[in-house]
C-alpha cells in the first residue's frame, strides 16, 4: 500500500465527532454512557452464555431440586433440578436473539412500507394507510395469540409472528415523517432535477427521518421481550425445552413458597434489561433530537 | 417631577453555556405620570428584557441588579406576593407574538374575564363589562369574537383581544411589548390607531417597546434608543426625530422607507463578546479615536436629553 | 364537530368490519381446521389425532364445508340476532358466556384505568412542577422501573409478597372488594407509570409556553394558571397514551385474569385457546377488539372536544 493510501485510511479512521451535535450532549450524559456500555455487556453476555457456566442448564437432578444458592449452583436450582444461573444466561440467549431478529426485520419491512406508501401518496398511500390501522387496532398480545393459534409453537413461528405485530408501528411512524419531509424544498428541487424517486427517498429523505424510528426501535426491543415473556408464561410459543425466563416463573409458580428464588430472578432479569433498552431509547431520543432538553430519565 | 416609573442602573445578565449575556447595561431612565416612553432599538438590543423586568417575568437564572421605582416603592425587593397585587392589576402587560400568549384552548371572552375578575367585578356584569372592552377595541361583532378561540381570529384581532385583557384590569401602568411585530401593513395600522385611542382616552402611563419608529413617533412622548443592551439616547420624542444627537439614532432614522432606507453597515457585535471601547464604534460614520478603548458615559445634554457618545461629553 | 364525530364514527365502523374479517380469515384459514377441532372434542379428546372420514362426516353434519364468505356472514349476522354459536369447550352458547365474564373483566379494567389514570395524572403534574428536587427523581426512576416491568411478573411478586409472606390478600378469585386488590395494582401499574412519565413530558413542555408567562403576567394566582390553563393543555398528548394504555390493559388483563382465577373475558380467551375452541375465540377477540375501539373512538372525539383545532385526517 503506498503511503498516500496509508494515510487517507488513518484519516479516516479518526472521524472527528465533534461536529455532531449528538456527541456533544452524550458526553453531558454520563448515565446514557454506562447505558449503553451496559448494553453491549448484554449482547456479549448472551452470545458468550456457554462460557460463563459450566452448568447444562437442561440437566436434570431430581434429588436436588428447589434448592437454595450454593456453590454449585449460584442461584439455586428449579423444581427439575436445573441450574437456574445456567438458565437465566441461556434465557438471555432466547429473549434477545428473538426480540433483536424480530426488531431488526420488522424494522426494515416497517420502515420500507411506510416510507414507500408516503412518498407515493395517491390511492396506494390510503390503502397501505389503512392497512397499517388495521394491524394497529389490534391490541398486540391478542393479535400474538390469533396467530400463534395459526402458526403454532416454535422460534421461527414465534419471529414471524412478532414480526408482523410489531411493523406497523414502524411503518405508521415513518410514513408520518416522510408525508411531512416530502414537502420540503430539497425534495422538490430534487424531484426537478429527474433524481429518481428511490433515490431521493434512500439518500435524501430517510437519513432525515430515520432517527426517531431507531428510537422507537429501541424502546421496542424491551417492549418485545415483554411480549415474548409474557407469551411464554401463558405457555405459547416457545417449546419447554429451550429456558425462556417467562416459562421459568410458570414453572416455578407451584413451588413460589419454598424456591421463591425461581420466580424472583427470571422476573428480575427481564425487567433489568428492559429497563436498559428504555432507558437507552429515551436517551437516544434526548441526544438526537435537537429541541428536546438534555435531562435524562432517572 | 411625579415619575410613575424610575429605572436606575438596571442591569440585567443570564448565565449560559457560553458565556454570561449582559442583556441590559445601566439602564436608566424615568416616565412621568400619563406619559408613554418609548424605547426603541433593533431585535437583541435588550428592549423586550427591560419590558419583562418590570413585570418580574425574566427566568430564575437571571442576575438582576438596580432598581426599578414604581411610585417611589422599588419593585425588584418585593416578594413575590408582595408584587402580585401589582402585577396584572396596576401594571399591565400587552405582549408582543399574540397568537402564542393567547390560552389555544380557551374562548377569548373568558381569557379576558380572567383579567376583569381580578378586578373584583360581580359575576354577573363580567360578560357585560368583557363585551363592552372588546367593543371599545373596535370589534364589530363583539359576541362572535368572544367566544371564539384564538385561532379563528386573524393576528391583528389576536393583538387586540392581547391589549384588551391588559386594559380589564384598569391599569394605572401599560407594558406594550412590540406591539405591532410581525403584523402586515392593514393590521399594523389598525393597531397603531387603537393604541393611540387607548393614549387619548385614558390616563396612564405607558412604556412602549418596539422597532417601530414609526409607532414610537406616533405614540411616545419621550423615547430611548438602546443598542447593544445600553440606552444610547435618550429624550422627547419630536425633539430627537427633528435633530438626533447619536450617530446610531441618526442612521436608524434614515433607514426608515420614507426616508430613503439607507442601511447602517456592520451589524450589533451580540451580547458576548462586547468590545472594550465604544460598543457602536466599528459602525460609526464619524468614529473618533477615544472610541476605541474608551467606553463613552451617558451625559445629560439638556435638562431632559441625554446622549452616550464621546463628541457630546464634555 | 358534528362532521367530525360522523366520520369518525364511520371510520370505527370501517376498522370493525376489516378487523372482523381479519379475525374470521385468522381463525378459520387452515382448512378442515374447524371440523377437525370440533371432531376431536365431540368424539376423540384433544390428543387423539382424527380420522379424514370422521372429519368429513362432522364437516357436513354441521355444515362446515359452506363458502367461507358465507360462514362469515353468519357469525357477523350472530352479532344482531344475539346467535353466535355453541362453543364447543363447555357446550354452551357464545353469547351466554360472553355475558357472564364480560362484566367481571370491565369491573377490572375501568378499575385499573381509573387507578392509573387519576395516581398517573396527579403524579406527572407533581413531578413537573417540583421538577428536578427529590420527589421528581424518585417518580422518575419509579415509573421507568414499573414501565420495564412485565405485568405477570408484578402479579407474581405481588402475590408473594402480600398473600404468601405477609397474607393480607387473598391469593387468587372473585368475589368481595378484596379480590380486586392485587390485580388492579398488577394490572394498573404499567399504565399508570407511561401515563406519570408523559404527563410530567407535557406539563413541562407546556409551561414553557409563552401563554404560561402571560397569564402569569395577568396576575392570576399560580393554583389558577396550574388548573384552568397549563392542565388542559398539557392533557392532550396525555389522551393519546391512554387510549394506547387501554389497549395494553386488555391485552394485560388476558394474562393478570389467568394468574388471579379472575372469570374475566381474557381468562376465557386463554382457557379457549389451549382447546382451540374455535368458535369460542373469534367472538372473544372480536369483543376485545371492538372494546379497544370503542375506548378509542371516545378517546379521539374527547380529544376533538377540548382542542377543535385538529382535523381528522
Amino acid at each position: 500500500m503506498s503511503e498516500t493510501v496509508h494515510i487517507a485510511i488513518l484519516r479516516g479512521l479518526s472521524i472527528s465527532w465533534e461536529k455532531y451535535d449528538w456527541y456533544h450532549r452524550l458526553k453531558e450524559r454520563r448515565d446514557l454512557q454506562i447505558v449503553f456500555v451496559c448494553i453491549i455487556i448484554v449482547f456479549v453476555l448472551s452470545l458468550c452464555a456457554p462460557l460463563l457456566t459450566g452448568q447444562n442448564p437442561n440437566s436434570q437432578d431430581l434429588r436436588g431440586k428447589n434448592q437454595g444458592p450454593s456453590l454449585d449452583h449460584l442461584l439455586g436450582t428449579d423444581y427439575l433440578g436445573r441450574d437456574l444461573f445456567a438458565r437465566v444466561m441461556y434465557g438471555l440467549q432466547t429473549s434477545l436473539g428473538i426480540a433483536g431478529t424480530t426488531i431488526l426485520i420488522s424494522f426494515v419491512i416497517g420502515v420500507s412500507i411506510g416510507s414507500l406508501s408516503g412518498y407515493l401518496g395517491g390511492w396506494v398511500d390510503n390503502c397501505i394507510a389503512r392497512i397499517i390501522d388495521l394491524f394497529l387496532a389490534f391490541p398486540s398480545i391478542i393479535l400474538a395469540l390469533a396467530l400463534m393459534l395459526l402458526m403454532g409453537s416454535g422460534i421461527l413461528n414465534m419471529i414471524m409472528m412478532l414480526t408482523i405485530v410489531q411493523w406497523a408501528s414502524f411503518a405508521r411512524l415513518i410514513r408520518g415523517q416522510v408525508l411531512s419531509e416530502k414537502n420540503q424544498d430539497y425534495v422538490l428541487s430534487s424531484r426537478a432535477a429527474g433524481l429518481p424517486g428511490w433515490w431521493i427517498v434512500t439518500k435524501h429523505i430517510l437519513p432525515n427521518c430515520i432517527m426517531p424510528v431507531i428510537v422507537l426501535a429501541t424502546m421496542d426491543i424491551g417492549h418485545t421481550i415483554l411480549t415474548i415473556s409474557t407469551l411464554s408464561f401463558l405457555g405459547i410459543g416457545i417449546p419447554p425445552a429451550i429456558p425462556e425466563w417467562g416459562s421459568m416463573i410458570n414453572s416455578g409458580l407451584p413451588y413460589m413458597r419454598i424456591a421463591p428464588f425461581n420466580v424472583i430472578i427470571p422476573g428480575l432479569m427481564i425487567t433489568c434489561v428492559t429497563l436498559l433498552f428504555n432507558i437507552a431509547g429515551e436517551g437516544l431520543r434526548d441526544i438526537t433530537n435537537p429541541l428536546a432538553d438534555n435531562e435524562g430519565s432517572l | 417631577m411625579n415619575s410613575i416609573l424610575e429605572v436606575t442602573d438596571l442591569n440585567v445578565s443570564f448565565p449560559t453555556r457560553n458565556g454570561v449575556i449582559h442583556a441590559s447595561q445601566q439602564v436608566s431612565f424615568r416616565i412621568s405620570k400619563g406619559k408613554s416612553c418609548v424605547l426603541v432599538g433593533e431585535t437583541g438590543s435588550g428592549k423586550s428584557v427591560i419590558g419583562q423586568s418590570v413585570l418580574r417575568l425574566l427566568p430564575q437564572k437571571s442576575i438582576i441588579s438596580g432598581s426599578i421605582r414604581y411610585k417611589g416603592l422599588d419593585i425588584l425587593t418585593l416578594s413575590e406576593e408582595e408584587f402580585s397585587h401589582l402585577r396584572g392589576r396596576e401594571i399591565s402587560l400587552v405582549p408582543q407574538n399574540p397568537s402564542a400568549s393567547l390560552d389555544p384552548l380557551m374562548k377569548c371572552g373568558d381569557q379576558i374575564a380572567e383579567s376583569v375578575e381580578l378586578r373584583g367585578v360581580k359575576k354577573s356584569s363580567v360578560t357585560e363589562e368583557v363585551l363592552h372592552i372588546l367593543s371599545n377595541l373596535r370589534f364589530l361583532d363583539p359576541v362572535r369574537v368572544s367566544l371564539s378561540l384564538p385561532s379563528r381570529l386573524s393576528g391583528g384581532m389576536r393583538q387586540r383581544v392581547a391589549t384588551g385583557i391588559a386594559l380589564a384590569s384598569k391599569p394605572q401602568f401599560l407594558v406594550l411589548d412590540e406591539p405591532t411585530k410581525g403584523l402586515d401593513y392593514a393590521a399594523r395600522t389598525s393597531t397603531i390607531d387603537i393604541l393611540h385611542h387607548i393614549k387619548a382616552n385614558r390616563q396612564d402611563t405607558q412604556l412602549l417597546i418596539t422597532h417601530d419608529l414609526d409607532l414610537a413617533h406616533r405614540i411616545g412622548d419621550t423615547m430611548g434608543v438602546l443598542y447593544s443592551g445600553e440606552l444610547v439616547e435618550f429624550g422627547p420624542v419630536n425633539e430627537i426625530f427633528s435633530n438626533p444627537l447619536h450617530p446610531y439614532t441618526k442612521g436608524l432614522i434614515s433607514a426608515l422607507p420614507r426616508n430613503g432606507m439607507k442601511p447602517i453597515p456592520g451589524s450589533c457585535p451580540g451580547f458576548l463578546n462586547l468590545p472594550k471601547g465604544c460598543y457602536f464604534h466599528k459602525r460609526c460614520p464619524h468614529p473618533c479615536a477615544r472610541g476605541e478603548d474608551v467606553h463613552p458615559e451617558i451625559c445629560d445634554i439638556s435638562e431632559e436629553r441625554q446622549v452616550r457618545c464621546h463628541r457630546f461629553s464634555a | 364537530m358534528h362532521q367530525y364525530i360522523l366520520k369518525r364514527t364511520g371510520y370505527l365502523i370501517l376498522t370493525l368490519i376489516f378487523s372482523s374479517i381479519f379475525t374470521f380469515t385468522v381463525i378459520n384459514a387452515i382448512p378442515g381446521e374447524p371440523a377437525e377441532v370440533l371432531a376431536k372434542h365431540l368424539f376423540l379428546g384433544l390428543e387423539e389425532s382424527a380420522p379424514p372420514e370422521l372429519i368429513e362426516e362432522v364437516a357436513f353434519r354441521y355444515d362446515l364445508n359452506r363458502p367461507l364468505l358465507e360462514q362469515y356472514f353468519e357469525w357477523i349476522q350472530g352479532f344482531f340476532v344475539g346467535d353466535l354459536g355453541n362453543s364447543i369447550l363447555y357446550h354452551k352458547p357464545v353469547t351466554r358466556l360472553l355475558a357472564l365474564y364480560l362484566p367481571p373483566t370491565l369491573i377490572l379494567t375501568c378499575s385499573a384505568m381509573t387507578f392509573a389514570i387519576i395516581t398517573g395524572l396527579i403524579l406527572g403534574v407533581l413531578s413537573a412542577i417540583r421538577q428536578n428536587t427529590l420527589i421528581d427523581h424518585l417518580v422518575r426512576f419509579l415509573t421507568i422501573f414499573c414501565v420495564s416491568m412485565p405485568a405477570f411478573w408484578v402479579a407474581v411478586m405481588l402475590v408473594l409478597i402480600f398473600s404468601l409472606w405477609l397474607g393480607i390478600t387473598p391469593v387468587a378469585g372473585y368475589g368481595s372488594p378484596k379480590y380486586l386488590i392485587l390485580p388492579l395494582f398488577a394490572l394498573g401499574l404499567h399504565s399508570m407509570a407511561s401515563i406519570t412519565r408523559i404527563m410530567r413530558t407535557s406539563m413541562l413542555d407546556t409551561m414553557e409556553k409563552p401563554f404560561m408567562t402571560f397569564s402569569k403576567a395577568k396576575g392570576l394566582p399560580w393554583r389558577k394558571i396550574l388548573i384552568s390553563h397549563a392542565c388542559k393543555n398539557a392533557l392532550l398528548p396525555v389522551l393519546t397514551v391512554i387510549g394506547m394504555s387501554f389497549g395494553s390493559l386488555l391485552a394485560g388483563s388476558v394474562v393478570i385474569e389467568t394468574v388471579f382465577a379472575w372469570p374475566g373475558i381474557g381468562a376465557l380467551l386463554m382457557k379457549a385457546i389451549s382447546a382451540r375452541d374455535l368458535v369460542l375465540i373469534e367472538s372473544t377477540i372480536l369483543v376485545i377488539v371492538f372494546m379497544f375501539l370503542m375506548v378509542n373512538f371516545v378517546i379521539d372525539i374527547l380529544y376533538h372536544v377540548i382542542d377543535p383545532r385538529i382535523n381528522y385526517e
